[in-house]
């Protein structure tokens, strides 16, 4: 990462600069303008303002761009619940190619058997994975694959004739989970954790009746720790008629040791951008597929992909009476699903088994180490993640932000922070299997470190970071007076970094001037 | 650090009334702004809209948090403090005075005597931090 | 293939430092009823070579469009796409970096989404972008949601034309949601929505009136008198648009639109089996708290540099969780940028040649198509953009007629058999500027050569 500032694009366009070019029309004369309807075709001075640039400043601008940025290929990230594990070109090198890449979606059953072949697979190997009955690769990220599963909740219920209202999530839960819930119209009921960080089944209980659809949990838990309840968990939820759905996010702990369909879980979604090596993209494209058991395997979004051992032949299943729709316009993120393909064939069962083991075995180290300098709250042996609280260094008026950004500055992206919420000043870490030993020790030596300079001179942390391209961002601005484009090519100015009148000023000139 | 002035009543929710004849002036206490950090956003309800006690009637937003304001009393919304809206800030400059959120017309007067005095949400606050 | 570095040595030491037997007890809360006995039924490993190998062998089961001239469209676009793009998303810093939450790290995606929101305002006409959403399906489905949540009402006027797997994912959305939805029907003669229809089914419970346009049939229409009736009657009127036909024809903020979604696969990123894509989304300043999705802001860092960061959080389920207007956590952040370094790439008056190289060699394919005997162009003085639906006799089915062009190495169009009830002899054929009037010929005179 490089400290330097970088302009907008707009700021190097001029009229009349480019570098593109078609080839020369081959046709009579444009008949183009005639046919539209009046006030459609945008005149000569309506053109949509974009950049006019030409190709040595374009690149020029976003590889500067590229260099603001810290990533995967640079450095450690121990995000906790996002097993940020190093991307394989391989997996890059031959979602790339001719034959891959550039296939519609569309096209006949019998012109594109590679693909479905693809897709195909990749359900099987989750099947088996998950201990699933049956999987669909088309949601495109983990919040849509939960939003698919419990959809396809909310079916199987009222196929029942049943009408339930509510989903119980614990009050550790992933965001997504109360939201997807609530944009299928269930209403919310949290459950405290107990003691040990883990479902509490007497609070469990009291809440399942007949009005609850289903129970969403993760398992290892947001902690990082294995919840050893999970069968008598999945009673309590069977027994009232709901449904038990898994959020795939922690599967990195227990992929070859053990499966949520064994464990009991009805529905589970997967995240192939964590678990599966595809890379993060700066915020997606992710991809979530959805694994059911038996009972939903009808529900599933439709067209289905099907293989006939006779003909040798891989097919789309449309009439699918009881599917409950389509989620995505094709078959999902198809580009990440061939990279999670290429992983999942490069591992094998030997390799897919050996990331959990390894995952588990470098979280465990790091805990080891860094619960002698932080507070940890559960000291159990923990599965992939684990959960630390700067509590401890309160009394020198250091926060876990506080700590985030001495990391940054000190070279690595920082940890998960301030999530789960019932850990005051959490500081969740995930090392991930890709790790060696000797980048652990570093980041080991680097905590400790932050821990005495929070006792000895706080205010390095306090100031930190010095050495990126900005530091510690006005967020309170950025949401009181949203500036969310750049209006340089309004005729307006950029908005001013000065004072926030003038800043506000130019707003509402853009707005007026918008009208 | 936080003040109660003497002559508003507090809720739980951390909502203060201030009486004028007919209508109550409703707002978020000094503890509230305190707590929430930067204000970045007020959303307030619309001008004749019927509310009940306890029922949510504004939305506060910082910028890592969400709250829900519940009216302290039922009737109608006659004013809403519309300079909140370029202005959120001003919730915590002035949590009291200028931070006003909403003037409601009391259908039911009588809901302000069940809530707090100033001695007693002040208790309320100490207690809790204890 | 290997990606842990951990050797038996590493791990011996750690498990001291652990104070841990095995590797397997670390496991030991895993009740032992539940742990795998034996390994997973997977493949064995393969080496990068065997990855290389398997996946030539599939590409070569799948009609690319590297062998093939394609003219199928259909929601998925053939669009030549500069060098400079994959040059930009392929580094690493941009490929591997995590979502931009520590913004002082992260400057490169923030200021990269800003340029691709600015761009996106710019083309649509409209006041705020998000960061991008999952395709052009979800984002259409999304914008029925905002509007829910603007005016609290249920019930939709959506188009029949528009696509129909838009539709399907529509459908699915508001099954989930309990919104009810109302069809505006196409006129099977002119393609055109009926206006009488919105008029006369329009209430105070309606939410908002989606369509599409050009229509998933091609056609475009100026909906000017829809928004008027949306507005009149406290509904949003919300379109689905084609980024490329932007370049050409005037924003939906001209027509009178509240918001406007749309797949923004054309703009530099490949087909890819359909995913992933891009959906775009944008709206009025007014509603700007209402749209799902990240936003990025502008603002400064505390030496009063110009910094970009994720913003208006409050908003997203991390925070609101329940409360939130969607469930949205990733976005589509990689294929957003190459949107933005194509859109840099061609600038306004490219996009508006490649718009209009689209259309013209589109509407030559219409008229040479219409010439020959037995097949007839739908809608007949109505406007189109790229796309034009096609009859063909009845005595034809659409696998041999599909068969016919693949043996001569083109992909002729896009069924729609199951489009129009009662009429299913029709297909849905397209033309971009990656075609040549060659090209075009070559199919014309492919068409005339089957028999029927």
């Amino acid at each position: 990462m490089v400290n330097r500032t970088e302009k907008l694009i707009f700021e190097y366009s001029e009229e009349g600069r480019t570098s593109f070019s078609l080839p020369k029309a081959d046709l009579p004369d444009s008949t183009a303008g005639q046919n539209f309807p009046a006030g459609m075709i945008r005149g000569a001075g309506e053109l949509p303002k974009l950049p006019q640039v030409v190709e040595t400043e374009l690149i020029r601008h976003f590889t500067n761009l590229s260099r603001l940025n810290y990533s995967l290929d640079v450095g450690f990230y121990p995000l906790g619940s996002c097993t940020m594990k190093y991307n394989p070109k391989v997996n890059e090198a031959v979602s790339m190619l001719p034959g891959i890449a550039d296939v519609h979606p569309l096209l006949p059953d019998r012109y594109c058997q590679g693909m479905l072949e693809i897709i195909y697979d990749m359900e099987k190997y989750l099947c088996e994975i998950l201990g699933m009955k049956r999987v669909t690769m088309q949601p495109l990220a983990g919040a849509h694959g939960e939003l698919t599963g419990i959809m396809m909740i909310k079916k199987y219920h009222e196929s029942r004739g049943e009408k339930r209202t509510k989903v119980v999530v614990p009050d550790s839960s992933h965001g997504t989970n109360p939201a997807t819930a609530a944009m299928c119209g269930f209403e919310l009921v949290s459950i405290k954790s107990d003691a040990n960080g883990c479902v509490d089944l007497d609070e469990l209980r009291s809440v399942m009746n007949d009005q609850v659809a289903a129970f969403m949990l993760t398992n290892p838990n947001t902690l990082g720790l294995f919840d050893v309840n999970i069968e008598k968990i999945a009673k309590v939820v069977h027994d009232s008629g709901a449904l038990l759905y898994y959020d795939g996010a922690n599967l990195n702990a227990i992929m070859g040791i053990a499966r949520p369909g064994d464990m009991g879980f009805d529905v589970t979604h997967v995240n192939l951008h964590k678990t599966f090596s595809t890379p993060h993209g700066g915020g997606g494209p992710g991809s979530g597929p959805v694994g059911v058991s038996e009972r939903l395997v009808k529900f599933l979004p439709s067209p289905t992909v099907e293989y006939d051992d006779s003909s040798k032949r891989y097919s789309l299943k449309f009439d699918n009476i009881d599917s409950i729709g389509r989620v995505a316009s094709f078959h999902g993120n198809f580009g990440i699903i061939a990279r999670a393909y290429a992983y999942i064939i490069s591992l094998g069962a030997s390799g897919i088994l050996k990331c959990s083991q390894n995952a588990v075995l470098n979280a465990n180290y790091l805990m080891n180490h860094l619960k002698k300098h932080y507070n940890l709250k559960f000291d159990h042996t923990c599965m992939h993640e684990f959960v630390l609280s700067s509590d401890n260094l309160a009394k020198f008026g250091v926060t876990t932000l506080d700590v985030a950004k001495r990391l940054l500055e000190l070279g690595y992206h920082a940890p998960t922070i301030y999530f789960p919420i019932i850990v005051h000043e959490a500081i969740m870490i995930e090392p991930t299997e890709t790790e060696c030993k000797e980048r652990l020790d570093e980041f080991i030596a680097t905590m400790i470190q932050i821990a005495k300079e929070a006792e000895t001179s706080p205010d390095v942390l306090k100031n930190a970071p010095q050495n990126t391209p900005v530091s510690r961002l006005d967020e309170t601005r950025a949401a009181r007076m949203p500036v969310l484009r750049c209006c340089a090519c309004d005729g307006c100015p950029a908005p001013s970094s000065q004072k926030e009148e003038s800043s506000r000023e130019t707003r509402k000139k853009t707005a007026s001037a918008q009208k | 650090m936080s003040n109660y002035p003497e002559d508003l009543r507090y809720t739980e929710q951390h909502e203060w009334v201030r009486v004028e004849g007919k209508s109550a002036y409703v707002g978020v206490t000094d503890h509230a702004q305190h707590e929430l950090g930067d204000i970045v956003y007020v959303e307030l309800p619309s001008v004749n809209q019927m509310i009940e006690v306890s029922e949510k009637i504004c939305v506060v937003e910082s910028v890592k948090t969400v709250s829900d304001v519940y009216s302290p009393v039922s009737g109608k919304v006659i004013t809403i403090n519309i300079d909140l809206e370029d202005n959120p800030e001003i919730v915590n400059e002035d949590a009291y005075g200028e931070g006003w959120m909403v003037e409601i017309e009391m259908t039911n007067p009588e809901e302000v005597q069940s809530l707090m005095t100033a001695a007693e949400y002040k208790n309320f606050i100490e207690e809790a931090a204890s | 293939m290997n990606y842990v570095a951990n050797t038996q040595q590493d791990q011996a030491a750690m498990l001291h430092d652990i104070g841990a037997a095995s590797v397997d007890a670390l496991f030991s809360d895993v009740p032992e009823r539940l742990r795998l006995k034996g390994l997973l039924k997977l493949p064995e490993p393969a080496s990068e070579m065997e990855v290389m190998t398997k996946f030539r062998s599939l590409a070569g089961r799948n009609s690319s469009l590297s062998e093939y001239k394609n003219f199928m469209g259909a929601g998925s676009y053939e669009h030549f796409i500069p060098s400079a793009v994959q040059a930009v998303i392929g580094r690493s810093d941009f490929y591997t970096a995590y979502t931009p939450y520590q913004p002082e790290i992260s400057q490169g995606t923030l200021m990269s989404i800003f340029e691709y929101q600015t761009m996106i305002c710019n083309l649509t006409g409209m006041e705020v972008s998000n960061a991008s959403h999952y395709d052009g399906a979800t984002a259409f489905a999304e914008s029925m949601i905002m509007s829910h949540n603007v005016n609290g009402r249920r019930e939709f006027l959506v188009a029949e034309s528009v696509n129909p797997r838009y539709m399907t994912v529509l459908k699915t959305y508001a099954a989930a949601a309990d919104f009810i939805i109302k069809i505006i029907p196409a006129d099977r003669h002119t393609g055109k929505l009926d206006a009488e229809f919105v008029k006369t089914n329009i209430s105070d419970s309606t939410a908002a009136i989606l369509v599409q346009n050009p229509s998933y049939l091609g056609v475009v229409e100026n909906f000017s008198s829809f928004s008027e009736i949306a507005h009149k009657n406290g509904a949003l009127f919300a379109v689905s648009a084609n980024p490329i036909s932007l370049g050409l024809l005037a924003p939906p903020s001209s027509y009178g639109a509240d918001i406007v979604s749309g797949e923004g696969q054309p703009l530099g990123i490949p087909t890819s089996f359909g995913g992933p894509n891009l959906g775009f989304m944008a709206s009025t300043q007014k509603q700007m708290r209402r749209m799902p999705g990240r936003i990025v802001g502008e603002t400064v860092d505390k030496n009063g540099k110009k910094a970009y960061v994720l913003t208006l959080q409050a908003r997203e389920q991390h925070i609101r969780r329940e409360k939130a207007s969607s469930n949205i956590c990733s976005n589509q952040a990689l294929c957003a940028l190459a949107s933005t370094v194509y859109l840099s790439y061609v600038g306004p008056y490219g996009l508006r040649d490649v718009a209009a190289r689209c259309s013209d060699l589109a509407h030559y394919m219409a008229r040479e198509i219409a010439k020959v005997r037995g097949f007839e162009v739908s809608f007949e003085g109505t406007a189109f953009f790229h796309e034009f639906v096609v009859k063909y006799p009845s005595s034809l089915t659409f696998d041999r007629i599909f068969d016919h062009f693949h043996e001569a190495k083109m992909l002729p169009g896009v069924s729609l058999s199951d489009f129009f009830p009662g009429e299913p002899n029709q297909m849905l054929v397209c033309a971009t500027e990656v075609r040549t009037k060659q090209d075009i010929d070559a199919y014309v005179k492919r068409l005339g050569e089957l028999k029927w």
